[in-house]
C-alpha cells in the first residue's frame, strides 16, 4: 500500500511532528537564533564590504591626484633660451650695497649661500665674508654667466608644455565618466619680490610657480593645510595667488600681502618680463615640494610668461578601484594620441593592496563564523532530534518510512533556515546601516541581491546539519525506544 | 571530597567528555582565529599603506628655496645647505628606530643626457647599511616604494656606471633597458672646485653610463635619470652630502593629545607624548639626532594613513566581536546540548539527598574544567589556524598573541558556565522521581 499518498496519515505525522516541536521550544528557539546570527554576520558583511570599500577608495581620494596627463615623448620640446631670462640691469642690484650679513644661510653652515637671496650685485668671493659663494649662485651676474648656472634647470622645468585645446577632450571624458576631477597646470620659475619691499630681508627669491585653478588644487589637496580659506570668488583689483610656507618664511609674507612675480622662463616677446602683481590669498603648508612653490591662476602666469594656451601637464583625480582607473587611463590615452597618461602607482596600487588586506579579512571572518554556526546547528538539531526520539519511534511503529521522517526533519531544517536567514538579513542590514553611517559616514544602498543568497545559504546549513541526523534516524528502533531504554 | 567527586566523575563517560571538549575547542579556536587576525590585520593594513612611499621628509635647515616639482629639485647642485650623509645611520638609533621601515637619501645634479637637459637624482637602489655590529638594514628606493615598477632590472649602488632613466625620458631618447647614454655635467654644476679666492675652474664632464632599466612611477622621476649616489656625489663635488632625505615609518594616528603644544606640555605628558609613534613625535626625535636638519611629517599622507586605520580599526573590532558572539553561542548550544543528558544524574544526586547548591557545585565545576581544557585547546589551534592564513596570504607570519589566552579562557569558561545552567537550573526544579521514572 502507498502509505505516502494516504492524506491522513501524512496529516497525523505532520501534526505529532508539530507537537513535539512546539513542546521544546527553547531547542527551536536556539537553532533559529543561531541561525539568524549567521545570516544577519553574513549579510552585514557583505553590506559593509561595499561600503568600506567604497569609503576607502573616497578616503585615498585624500592623497591628491592620481594620474598624470603629461607631453608624450614626440611632443615638441623647446629648450628655453636663458639668456632672455637675465633680469640685467632690471634688479637694481649692482647699485644696492652688499649686505652679507643679510644673506641667506647662517654663518656657521658650509653650504653654498642661497640663489639669488642676496643682493649682492656680483657673485665676486671677496664679498663672501667668509661664506663661500657660486657663480652659478647668482642670478643677477651682468656677466650672465650665472644664467648658465640656471639654464638647465629652468629649462626643465617648464621644457615640454602641450596645447591647452586637448583639454576640450579631456572635459568631454571627464563628464561622461563620472568621479573625474581635471586640473590643468603648467610650471615656470619666478621671482618673487614682496611689495612694498621689506627692508633687512632678502630682496627675492627664485621659486617654481605653478598657475593653475586655485581653488580646484585646493579640493583636490584636502590635506594641504592652508592658513586661510579664503573665498576663491569674486572680483578682485588684483588676482589671488598662494605661496608654500618656507616661501611666506623666507620673504616674511602673509595673506593679505602683495607680491610681484616675474617669469625667469618665458619665450621671446613676452608680456615684458616686466611681471606682474597679485594678492595673497593663503599660505600652504604640506611638508613637501608645494612649501617651496608659488600659485597663481593658470592664465596669468600663461600670459605672464608669454606661453598663452599652453599648459605643462594635466593632473587627474579618478575615482574608483585600482581596476577602473586603469580601464579609464586606457581609454583616455587611446582618446588623446601624441599625450601620456599614467596612473601614479604609489596611490593606485598601494590603494589595491590595502583593499586586498580588507576584502582577504572579512572572507576569513565570514567563513570562519560559518563555520561555527555549522558546528552550532549540527549540535543543537542533534540535541533536538535525541529529545524527540520517542516521537520518531512512534511515528516509525505506526508505519512511517526513514524517507518520511527525513522529509519532516528536511523540512523543519528547511524552515527553520528560511525564517532565520529573512530576519537574520534584515537584522544584520539594519546593524550595517548604522555602522556605516556612524563609521564611514557612508548611505549604504540595501542589496537585495543578498537577500536570496542569505535565505539560500541558511537553508543549506539547517538542511546540511540535518544530514548529520540521518544516521541517528535509521538507529532508532521504535520498541527500543518506546519500551524506555 | 569535592576534588574526589569531581575527579571521579570527569573520568567517567570519557566520550562524551572529549566530544564537549572538542565543542568548546572548535568554538573557541574559530574565535581565537579571528580575535589575533583582527588585532594584527591592523598592522597589516599599516604596512600596506607604507607602501605607498615616505610619510617623513628631512631637509636641511638652513636651505635657500628649493626649486622643485614633486619633489625632484631643480636647484644647481651646489647651491643651498646640505645634510651629511653619515648622519643617516642615527636614524637607526632613535626610540622609534624598530618602526622606521626605510629611508633613502637624494641629492640633485642638473646635467645633460644624450644632449636633453635633465636632473640626475642620486640615490641608494638597495643598501645594506650596518647600524651596529650585530645589526644591518636593509633601505633603499626599492623598499621605500614597493610600488614602483622597474622593467629591466635596479641597479647595484656599488656599479658606478650603471643607471635607472625615467619612462618618459627614455622614450624621448629611445633607450631602453642595456643601452649606453652619454652624461655631460656642466661646468657651473659639476666638477666645482670650492676654493674661497679663486674663480672656479670650467670644467664639463662627459662620461658614458649603462642603463639598467627603465622607471616608471607616474611622478615626476619618470622624467629623470637615477645614478647611485656616489656617482652624483662625485659629479657635482659633494662628497659625503646629501639634499634631502624621505622617511618611511609605522606611525599611530594622530589624536588630539598628538596635537598638542609641546612648550605647554607637562614632563610626564611629554614622556607619553614622546613615547607615541605618531609621525609627528618620530620627526622629532629625527630632528634631535640630526640637528641640522628641518625634519617633518608630510602632512597629507600622514593625515590620511590616520584616517583610514581609525575607521579600519573600529571596524575590525566590530567584526572580531561578532564572531565572538557567535563562537559562544555556538558553544553554550553544544553545552546545552551535552547538559540536557544530565538530567537522570541530577535526580539521582537528588535523591541521595545531595542538596542543591552541592549539586550545582559539582557539575558547574566540572563544566569549568572542561571550558579550561577546550579554551586553552581552542586557543592553541586558533593561533596555529591564524599563523597559517597569515603566512598563506601575506608570506609573513604572524606573531604570538598572548594576550588573546585570558580573553579565550574567559570566554570559554563564561560559555561552558552560561551553557550548563540553564539546563541545571530546569533539572533542579524537577522532582528527582519524575526524571528517575523517565
Amino acid at each position: 500500500m502507498n502509505q505516502l499518498a494516504d492524506p491522513n496519515r501524512r496529516w497525523f505525522f505532520f501534526r505529532l511532528w508539530w507537537g513535539a516541536v512546539s513542546v521544546k521550544r527553547a531547542q527551536a528557539g536556539l537553532a533559529l537564533l543561531s541561525l539568524m546570527l549567521g545570516a544577519a554576520v553574513m549579510s552585514m558583511l557583505l553590506n559593509l564590504y561595499g561600503g568600506a570599500r567604497r569609503k576607502m577608495t573616497q578616503e585615498f581620494r585624500a592623497y591628491g591626484a592620481n594620474a598624470v596627463l603629461a607631453p608624450g615623448p614626440t611632443a615638441s620640446f623647446t629648450p628655453t633660451p636663458a639668456s632672455v631670462s637675465s633680469p640685467t640691469g632690471r634688479m637694481k642690484t649692482a647699485d644696492k650695497p652688499c649686505h652679507p650679513e643679510r644673506s641667506e644661510g647662517s654663518p656657521q653652515f658650509s653650504g653654498a649661500v642661497g640663489a639669488g637671496s642676496n643682493n649682492c650685485g656680483d657673485s665676486s668671493p671677496a664679498n663672501s665674508d667668509g661664506l663661500r659663494m657660486t657663480s652659478s649662485t647668482s642670478l643677477d651676474s651682468p656677466t650672465g654667466e650665472g644664467n648658465q648656472g640656471w639654464g638647465p634647470a629652468e629649462g626643465t622645468v617648464a621644457s615640454s608644455t602641450m596645447d591647452q585645446a586637448i583639454m576640450s577632450v579631456v572635459y568631454e571624458f571627464a563628464r561622461k565618466r563620472r568621479g573625474m576631477t581635471v586640473l590643468p597646470m603648467l610650471y615656470g620659475v619666478v621671482r618673487l619680490q614682496p611689495i612694498p619691499p621689506k627692508p633687512r630681508l632678502p630682496d627675492f627669491v627664485n621659486v617654481v610657480a605653478v598657475g593653475t585653478d586655485l581653488a580646484a588644487i585646493s579640493r583636490m589637496n584636502p590635506g594641504w593645510r592652508e592658513s586661510q580659506a579664503m573665498d576663491y570668488s569674486g572680483p578682485l583689483s588684483l588676482p589671488l595667488c598662494a605661496v608654500g610656507a618656507h616661501i611666506a618664511s623666507r620673504l616674511h609674507v602673509a595673506s593679505g600681502d602683495t607680491i610681484h612675480f616675474q617669469p625667469l622662463t618665458s619665450s621671446a616677446g613676452a608680456r615684458a618680463a616686466a611681471g606682474a602683481e597679485c594678492r595673497l590669498a593663503s599660505v600652504i603648508t604640506t611638508g613637501a615640494s608645494e612649501d617651496d612653490q608659488m600659485f597663481l591662476p593658470l592664465e596669468e602666469l600663461q600670459s605672464a610668461m608669454g606661453m598663452a594656451g599652453k599648459i605643462s601637464l594635466v593632473q587627474l583625480r579618478l575615482d574608483g578601484e585600482t581596476g577602473e582607473i586603469e580601464r579609464s587611463i586606457h581609454e583616455l590615452s587611446k582618446a588623446l594620441p601624441g599625450v601620456d597618461v599614467r596612473p601614479i602607482r604609489q596611490i593606485v596600487y598601494s590603494e589595491g593592496r590595502v583593499l586586498g588586506v580588507i576584502r582577504w579579512f572579512l572572507l576569513s571572518v565570514t567563513s570562519l563564523v560559518l563555520v561555527i554556526i555549522l558546528i552550532c546547528l549540527t549540535a543543537t538539531m542533534t540535541a533536538m532530534a535525541l529529545e524527540r526520539r520517542k516521537d520518531v519511534g512512534v511515528m516509525k511503529a505506526l508505519g512511517g518510512s526513514e524517507l518520511q521522517v527525513m522529509r519532516l526533519f528536511l523540512a523543519e531544517g528547511a524552515a527553520l533556515g528560511l525564517v532565520g536567514g529573512c530576519v537574520g538579513f534584515f537584522v544584520g542590514s539594519f546593524w550595517a546601516f548604522g555602522l556605516a553611517r556612524h563609521l564611514f559616514g557612508v548611505t549604504l544602498n540595501v542589496i537585495w541581491w543578498a537577500l536570496p543568497l542569505v535565505c539560500a545559504l541558511a537553508s543549506l546549513m539547517a538542511l546540511g546539519a540535518a544530514m548529520f541526523l540521518v544516521r541517528l534516524v535509521r538507529a532508532i528502533q521504535p520498541a527500543v525506544v518506546l519500551k524506555g531504554e | 571530597m569535592l576534588v574526589r567527586i569531581l575527579l571521579e566523575s570527569l573520568a567517567r563517560r570519557r566520550r562524551r567528555k572529549l566530544l564537549s571538549i572538542l565543542a568548546v575547542t572548535l568554538g573557541i579556536a574559530a574565535a581565537a582565529t579571528v580575535g589575533i587576525l583582527s588585532l594584527d590585520v591592523g598592522d597589516k593594513i599599516s604596512r600596506e599603506l607604507r607602501s605607498y612611499g615616505a610619510n617623513i621628509s628631512i631637509t636641511p635647515a638652513a636651505d635657500s628655496l628649493a626649486v622643485s616639482v614633486g619633489g625632484v629639485d631643480y636647484r644647481p647642485a651646489g647651491s643651498g645647505a646640505f645634510i651629511p650623509e653619515d648622519e643617516l645611520l642615527k636614524l637607526k638609533k632613535i626610540f622609534w628606530r624598530n618602526n622606521i621601515v626605510a629611508f633613502t637619501p637624494f641629492l640633485y645634479v642638473p646635467a645633460k643626457v644624450d644632449g636633453q637637459p635633465t636632473v640626475l637624482v642620486g640615490t641608494w637602489f638597495e643598501k645594506l647599511l650596518q647600524v651596529d655590529k650585530s645589526e644591518a638594514f636593509a633601505t633603499g628606493l626599492k623598499k621605500l616604494h614597493p610600488t614602483w615598477n622597474v622593467i629591466g632590472e635596479w641597479p647595484d649602488d656599488s656599479d658606478a656606471s650603471g643607471v635607472l632613466v625615467g619612462r618618459r625620458l627614455a622614450a624621448r631618447l629611445m633607450v631602453g633597458a642595456g643601452s649606453t647614454i652619454t652624461i655631460s655635467c656642466r661646468s657651473a654644476t659639476c666638477g666645482r672646485t670650492i676654493l674661497a679666492g679663486t674663480t672656479p675652474a670650467l670644467r664639463s664632464t662627459t662620461d658614458a653610463f649603462q642603463v639598467r632599466g627603465v622607471l616608471e612611477t607616474g611622478g615626476e622621476e619618470d622624467g629623470q635619470v637615477l645614478v647611485p649616489l656616489a656617482t652624483a656625489q662625485h659629479l657635482a663635488g659633494l662628497a659625503g652630502k646629501v639634499r634631502r632625505v624621505e622617511v618611511s615609518a609605522l606611525t599611530k594616528p594622530e589624536d588630539a593629545f598628538g596635537r598638542s603644544d609641546l612648550s605647554k606640555l607637562t614632563a610626564e605628558e611629554l614622556d607619553r607624548w614622546y613615547c607615541t609613534p605618531y609621525a609627528s613625535s618620530i620627526a622629532y626625535q629625527i630632528q634631535q639626532a640630526i640637528p641640522e636638519a628641518e625634519v617633518k611629517p608630510i602632512y597629507q599622507v600622514a593625515d590620511t594613513e590616520g584616517k583610514i586605520l581609525n575607521r579600519m580599526g573600529i571596524l575590525m573590532g566590530m567584526l572580531a566581536l561578532a564572531a565572538l558572539a557567535s563562537a559562544g553561542l555556538a558553544v553554550a548550544s553544544m553545552m546545552l546540548a551535552t547538559a540536557l543528558e544530565r538530567r537522570a544524574e541530577i535526580g539521582l544526586f537528588k535523591s541521595l539527598g545531595a542538596t542543591d547548591a552541592r549539586v550545582a557545585t559539582l557539575l558547574l565545576l566540572e563544566a569549568g574544567v572542561l571550558g579550561l581544557v577546550g579554551g586553552l585547546a581552542g586557543y592553541l589551534l586558533g593561533s596555529v589556524l591564524a599563523w597559517r592564513l597569515a603566512l598563506a596570504v601575506f608570506g609573513v607570519p604572524i606573531g604570538i598573541h598572548l594576550v588573546m589566552l585570558p580573553i579565550c579562557l574567559a570566554l570559554a569558561l563564561a560559555v561552558t558556565l552560561a551553557g550548563s545552567a540553564l539546563p541545571l537550573g530546569r533539572a533542579l526544579r524537577v522532582s528527582p522521581a519524575v526524571v528517575l521514572r523517565d
